[in-house]
């Protein structure tokens, strides 16, 4: 008996080591799939006649099974079929037929390889649990924000280096590995500090199109003292492109940037999800429209929407809960001339269809009123529109809960067309605009956080493509599925087994 | 026999789990329903079906869902994917009572198909049958289902829409003639209906270039009590929305519809020469687009004499009263005017009526004119709809189109059925109608209106107006006045600023109100030193602006009071302390030379103050000097941690005046007046036309024929003389003197208040969650009639029931206007309550 303890004695250790060990052990994002994918950022081609151009996914790590979470940059012209023969044409354009002759008979083709020869694809490592993607064409600068500990707004430069390598690389400090140079949105909630004024979880980023200026959303309210629980309040913050630039230039002595308190402008309590900026005359020119989630407490003015003044900062909540008693809005667009916005809210999911009021003095802050609420199905959360020659614009929704893409139509008022069968969870949308003189299309990419793959949609828009009728089409899918990992209520969400 | 005495006890086994506890149905987009016989359809949106309820289950059982097979599970009848609208072949008995067919036919979000279901509650039906899809590029967009007078054909039109092309189709199907003394469908009768689906027709009507159709009604085939039915109606009326419409556009009108008449029976496609108008503005003859169209059965109004004994024979017939014909099923079209249409202005908000039996010439906006049929003539008059004062015929009053002397009626036409002054209103969600519906009318007895009609806003329940189901007279056109008053002032009285009785003399004198539709009362007071604009507790707290120099930051909502007027030069800041406590001093605001009195500081809009703060009375120099004889400054306050802005004897007008209501709720700003200059009088009056509007009135007070230029544009009004004469020598001061003199902080606030009663209470079901133990009861949506009988009778209390849909909370609510309390805030009282 003894001796058997002694045994043990010696092998308990061992096995204690072991299972040090394993911890240990590094879990390095990969190169060649997504993995809970949700901001997602297309870039055009050069020639936009041909190419396909390239898409920025991030893969958010949402059940941590690797050590962060990061942004893969797909060259849509190198994703290839298993088989490494077929590749993604231009919107519009159809896939070619199997080569042994058979046919897609209208399913949504895979494109599981991201290289022709099943290589990888290029990374860079940002935190976990991203939110959206946005990228600013002009600057080549792609923005996501993380809602993982650090609060980071990663910024990546996103321009074609001369030496060939691939156009991902971190801003301030032009390596791999963003999570040494993302900015912390919410230094002040760290235990201890004052708790204000910080942005924690920061969710998305909306670049101003008339000047330099961009803004970021968090969904978490901070608390003061920090991690109190105390004064909840969320802010806007308000940066500069020329801000990040000094900081880039400051990096290698300043290191990571944080942003001065100044970027902080309190909008009350509620998490903030997008924003509309109003630029030029159009109605409401001066103030940004602000998407916000359910409120916190039920004796809170509603945040589905906030109107923010750009120049004072001032906020009104305009109370959109008060004409249709939603609890929560998602996604937000504007009409391209300002005279209506459309507002995904859940519960009851619907698109809120509101006008603007303009007062015609300068300066007033625009109202609004409801003028159509369209049932939409479960769990919408992305809005995305876009214009058409000769229609309304069409205001595109991903309903994640349903697996689907809805398409409203200003012209007919209610839904035009439904693409069932998305994936599990499509999150946010991503358009390549293509007007060709054989008619206008738009493509959608559509990150399914559920099954890991980005899905393709093609979209006619004008009379001459697909004979003006509205027919949006799943074409495709790119990367491997990643299967349902976890349960969740997602009826998509077949096959738990990876 | 064996088996026979075998299987007995399974079948009541059966029977006994369907009486069992109603199963979770998890409905999931409940968006839209429709009665057939007695069950009721219900969209599950978001799961892609639809679930039935029976509304006759057996005695002693509450309503229950329709069970699948499985009796243990309610059953599911899959549909197009996103089903959003339900139609049903439908036509009208002698009296009104809408009588459906075999068929329910559902439409989906964004889908080119419609489902066609067996409607009949028997084994081999209550599913789908077929979906049509005649043109898969397109999406269906409206809907419109009749029944035929000899119940053997039931008609389905639908219209799809390309992206540029509307196309209306027309789906024929058989239909099987059914007893119609009772909504029940026997069950012997099961064998005789299909199990899948019959022989149909199916062809493409008419086709129109750039303009969607955006709803349809069928018009139904009149049959008159006791005679043979007319020839079998065919016309459709269409609601389309034009996207290429003709410019210049009628200013206010930002999408024109064209809402036409159209005989798919006659060669060539007979469309009436004539549009409908829905249009408050009802001397135009473009309509806006309405996004939903209703039409009712025959109006006829049975008198019956409680000394007989009482017959209604199933040819429509009675004995035992007084019969009189009002009014032929289908004359009368409801329209929900599409809210989209107008800019966001309430100019297309709410429900018009359109009689198809009258015409008229109107102007068009790019000249020439147009005959239409215009919006209906309403019942003449804002009579309270009260029984005991023989006025009985008021809700089965339809004006004759001509006047004694011949000459057409153009007057009077219905003011939009609306149930709030402000976008605070929402949308209008859906609407229903009932001929000759009985509601407990506000005496506690039931009444019939010749048109019950209901409808359901967008809001919440504690919305302002509240989002409730509102009911409405379809038959003279105008809301239901459960207010036992007229307009009336109900007390009036001198107050402090912290609302206890004072002893002023004087206030306002000459106090006009109009009637009005929302709120029902209020208080309006009259204030010294009051809170101008609703400028109250505006924080200090993010270090805007420079208050210590007169710099007082405003905030977005203060910013757009400021720059509409209402503040003015000479108005107080008055500090409040972290207690909440105002400062017993307080500081004006000084012109910046135009009248205006903000300053665009870099980090925001700010109003400027004089350092001195003002003195208690006006002879010293208006400033306060402390003991010391130095000026009292922002030093002698507290440290301020927000502020209140109030007027003052300084401004141009002193006096604020805002409303409340009944429970304290602030209503609005109304406005500021001036004092009374010496030996004169001040007026105050507030209506539609002022800034604030003050938009009271629901129905004016005058009969055909009177022209509007006599209608008061005022809502209320009332004077403050500086001295009131009571008699001969006897003269009083008409406002108190301590009321026109500087900050006397003790006074801040306090005045005079008149309560008064507008007269005017809408006829509403209140529901709250609250009460009734259920979430998600905030969005009333989809509303559906269920009429057991032939024609509503005072002793079946309780029989015909509304269904709402809540969206929300994915609930059915059902309520009958006999039982349900019209005034009442949370009912709960015979509500059934489906989930």
């Amino acid at each position: 008996m003894r001796a058997l303890l002694m045994r043990l004695a010696l092998v308990f250790p061992l096995l204690l080591a072991l299972a040090c060990n394993r911890d240990l052990q590094a879990r390095p994002p990969t190169n060649t799939r997504l993995y809970y994918p949700t901001g997602l950022a297309f870039v055009p081609p050069e020639d936009l006649d041909a190419g396909v151009g390239r898409i920025y996914v991030a893969s958010s790590n949402f059940d941590r099974r690797f050590d962060v979470g990061w942004v893969t940059v797909l060259d849509l012209a190198q994703v290839r079929t298993p088989d490494g023969v077929r590749s993604l044409p231009p919107p519009g354009v159809p896939i070619a037929a199997p080569p042994d002759g058979g046919s897609d008979q209208g399913r949504p083709v895979q494109f599981t390889r991201f290289t022709p020869d099943a290589g990888p694809a290029a990374i860079v490592n940002i935190a976990s649990f991203a939110g959206l993607a946005t990228v600013d064409l002009a600057r080549k600068r792609l923005f996501i924000p993380s809602r993982a500990e650090n609060d980071f707004l990663a910024v990546m430069d996103v321009s074609t280096p001369a030496d060939g390598s691939a156009p991902l690389r971190c801003f301030f400090s032009g390596g791999t590995d963003c999570t040494v140079d993302s900015i912390d949105m919410a230094v002040e909630q760290t235990p201890g500090s004052f708790g204000i004024p910080a942005a924690p979880q920061p969710y998305s980023v909306t670049l101003a199109t008339d000047t330099d200026e961009f803004y970021v959303t968090h969904l978490r309210p901070a608390s003061s003292p920090a991690q109190s629980l105390t004064n909840l309040q969320n802010f806007l913050v308000r940066m500069t492109q020329s801000e990040i630039d000094a900081a880039r230039a400051a990096f290698p002595s300043a290191g990571a940037y944080v942003p001065p308190a100044s970027d902080f402008t309190p909008i009350g309590a509620g998490a903030s999800n997008s924003i509309v900026v109003n630029p030029g005359t159009v109605p409401g020119a001066g103030f940004l429209y602000v998407s916000g989630r359910a409120k916190i407490n039920a004796s809170d003015p509603d945040v589905l929407l906030r109107v923010v003044d750009r120049e004072t900062r001032l906020f009104a909540f305009p109370q959109i809960g008060q004409v249709y008693a939603a609890t929560d809005a998602r996604g937000l667009q504007r009409h391209p001339d300002g005279t209506r916005v459309y507002l995904a809210v859940d519960n009851p999911a619907s698109l809120v269809v509101l006008d603007v009021q303009n007062p015609q003095s300068e300066g007033f802050a625009p109202s609004f009123s409801l003028v159509r609420a369209v049932p939409l199905p479960e769990g919408p959360n992305d809005v995305q529109l876009i214009t058409r020659p000769g229609h309304a614009p069409l205001v595109i929704i991903s309903c994640s809960v349903d697996g689907s893409l809805a398409f409203y139509d200003d012209d007919l008022g209610q839904i035009a067309a439904l693409v069932p069968g998305v994936g599990a969870v499509p999150f946010a949308i991503a358009v390549d605009r293509r007007d060709r003189p054989d008619g206008s299309w738009a493509r959608l990419y559509v990150s399914n956080f559920g099954d890991g793959r980005v899905a393709v949609v093609d979209v006619p828009l004008s009379d001459d493509a697909a004979d003006g009728r509205l027919s949006p089409r799943l074409v495709g899918h790119i990367g491997p599925k990643q299967y349902c990992l976890i349960a969740t209520d997602d009826r998509n969400c077949v096959d738990t087994t990876p | 026999v064996k088996l026979r005495l075998l299987l007995l006890p399974l079948g009541m086994l059966l029977a006994c789990s369907q009486s069992g506890v109603a199963p979770a149905t998890r409905l999931s987009g409940t968006n839209s329903s429709a009665v057939s016989g007695s069950l009721l359809f219900v969209t599950s949106t978001r799961s892609n079906e639809l679930r039935v309820l029976d509304l006759e289950p057996r005695a002693g059982l509450t309503r229950d869902y329709v069970r699948a097979p499985n009796p243990l599970a309610p059953l599911s009848i899959p549909t197009v994917p996103a089903p959003v609208e339900l139609a049903t072949p439908t036509r009208y008995g002698q009296l009104g009572q809408p009588l459906q067919g075999d068929w329910i036919f559902a439409r989906g979000a964004g889908n080119p198909s419609v489902s066609i279901i067996g409607a009949v509650n028997c084994g081999q039906q209550l599913k789908e049958f077929a979906r049509i899809s005649p043109r898969p590029d397109s999406v269906v967009t409206a809907m419109a289902s009749r029944l035929t007078t000899d119940d053997r054909q039931a008609q389905l039109y639908f219209t799809t829409f390309d992206g540029n092309t509307s196309t209306l189709w027309e789906l024929i199907l058989p239909n099987l003639p059914r007893d119609r003394t009772t909504t029940i469908l026997d069950p012997k009768f099961c064998g005789n209906y299909p199990a899948s689906l019959p022989p149909y027709s199916l062809q493409p009507i008419s086709v129109w270039s750039r303009a969607v159709v955006t709803a349809m009604v069928a018009l139904p085939t009149v049959q008159h009590p006791g005679k043979p039915p007319d020839p079998e109606e065919r016309r459709l009326v269409i609601a389309s929305r034009l996207l290429d419409p003709p410019l210049p556009l009628r200013p206010g009108m930002v999408e024109e519809g064209r809402i036409f008449i159209l005989d798919p029976g006659t060669p060539g496609l007979g469309t009436d020469p004539y549009n409908l108008t829905f249009n408050p503005d009802t001397t135009v003859a473009e309509s806006f687009p309405v996004k939903r169209l209703i039409t009712h059965g025959n109006v006829v109004k049975n008198e019956f004499d409680p000394n007989q004994t009482r017959i209604i024979y199933q040819d429509g017939t009675i004995d035992g009263g007084v019969q009189t014909f009002i009014m032929d099923a289908g004359t009368r079209v409801f329209g929900i005017l599409d809210e989209a249409s107008c800019g966001g202005s309430l100019d297309c908000v709410g429900v018009m009526a359109v009689d198809l039996d009258r015409t008229q010439t109107l102007p068009l906006a790019n000249g020439g004119s147009a005959i239409v049929y215009p919006v209906a003539i309403d019942g003449f008059d804002d009579r309270r709809d009260d029984p005991t004062q023989g006025s009985i015929e008021d809700t089965y009053w339809r004006p004759p189109n001509t006047f004694d002397d011949g000459g057409v009626r153009n007057a009077n036409r219905m003011i939009p059925i609306r149930f709030g002054n402000n976008n605070l209103v929402g949308i209008v969600q859906d609407i229903a109608v009932q001929s000759s519906g009985l509601a407990l009318y506000v005496t506690g007895v039931p009444f019939y209106y010749g048109l019950l009609g209901f409808v359901t806003i967008s809001g919440t329940g504690n919305s302002y107006p509240p989002a409730r189901i509102f009911a409405f007279d379809g038959m003279t056109l105008r809301q239901i006045n459960f207010s036992p008053n007229v307009p009336q002032i109900i007390k009036a009285q001198a107050v402090l600023g912290n609302g206890a009785p004072a002893t002023f003399r004087g206030g306002p004198v000459d106090f006009q109100v109009e009637q009005g539709i929302w709120p029902y009362s209020e208080t309006t007071y009259v204030q010294y030193e009051g809170v101008v604009a609703g400028i109250g507790s505006e924080p200090l707290d993010a270090g805007l602006g420079n208050p210590k120099q007169g710099r007082w930051p405003v905030t977005i909502n203060a910013r757009l009071q400021i720059e509409q007027g209402f503040a003015e030069p000479g108005d107080i800041v008055v500090p409040v302390d972290v207690t909440g406590t105002e400062c017993p001093f307080a500081f004006p605001v000084l012109d910046q030379g135009d009248g205006g009195i903000l300053v665009q500081d870099p980090d925001g809009p700010v109003m400027v103050t004089r350092p001195e703060a003002l003195a208690l009375d006006l002879d010293g120099g208006s400033i306060a000097f402390n003991d010391d004889g130095s000026p009292v400054t922002l030093e002698s306050c507290p440290p301020p941690l927000a502020y209140n802005l109030r007027s003052s004897t300084l401004a141009r007008h002193p006096l604020t005046v805002r409303g409340f209501d009944p429970s304290g709720f602030f209503t609005g700003w109304l406005g500021r007046m001036a004092l009374p200059p010496t030996n004169d009088e001040s007026l105050f009056a507030v209506g539609d036309s002022t800034d604030p509007t003050f938009v009271r009135f629901w129905r004016p007070p005058l009969d055909a024929g009177t022209s509007a230029d006599v209608l008061s544009h005022d809502g209320l009004s009332f004077k403050i003389k500086d001295v009131i004469q009571y008699g001969l020598n006897d003269f009083d001061a008409g406002i108190e003197p301590v009321l026109k003199n500087g900050d006397d902080f003790t006074l801040r606030g306090a005045g005079y208040t008149v309560q008064f009663l507008n007269g005017y209470t809408p006829a509403s079901v209140g529901i709250t969650s609250s009460s009734l133990g259920i979430g998600g009861l905030e969005l009333p949506g989809a509303l559906a009639v269920y009429q057991r009988e032939i024609f509503p009778l005072p002793q079946n209390t309780g029989a015909d029931r509304v269904f709402v849909l809540y969206p929300q909370g994915n609930v059915i609510l059902d309520f009958s206007p006999t039982t349900v309390t019209f005034t009442g805030p949370a009912n709960t009282v015979d509500i059934g309550i489906h989930y």
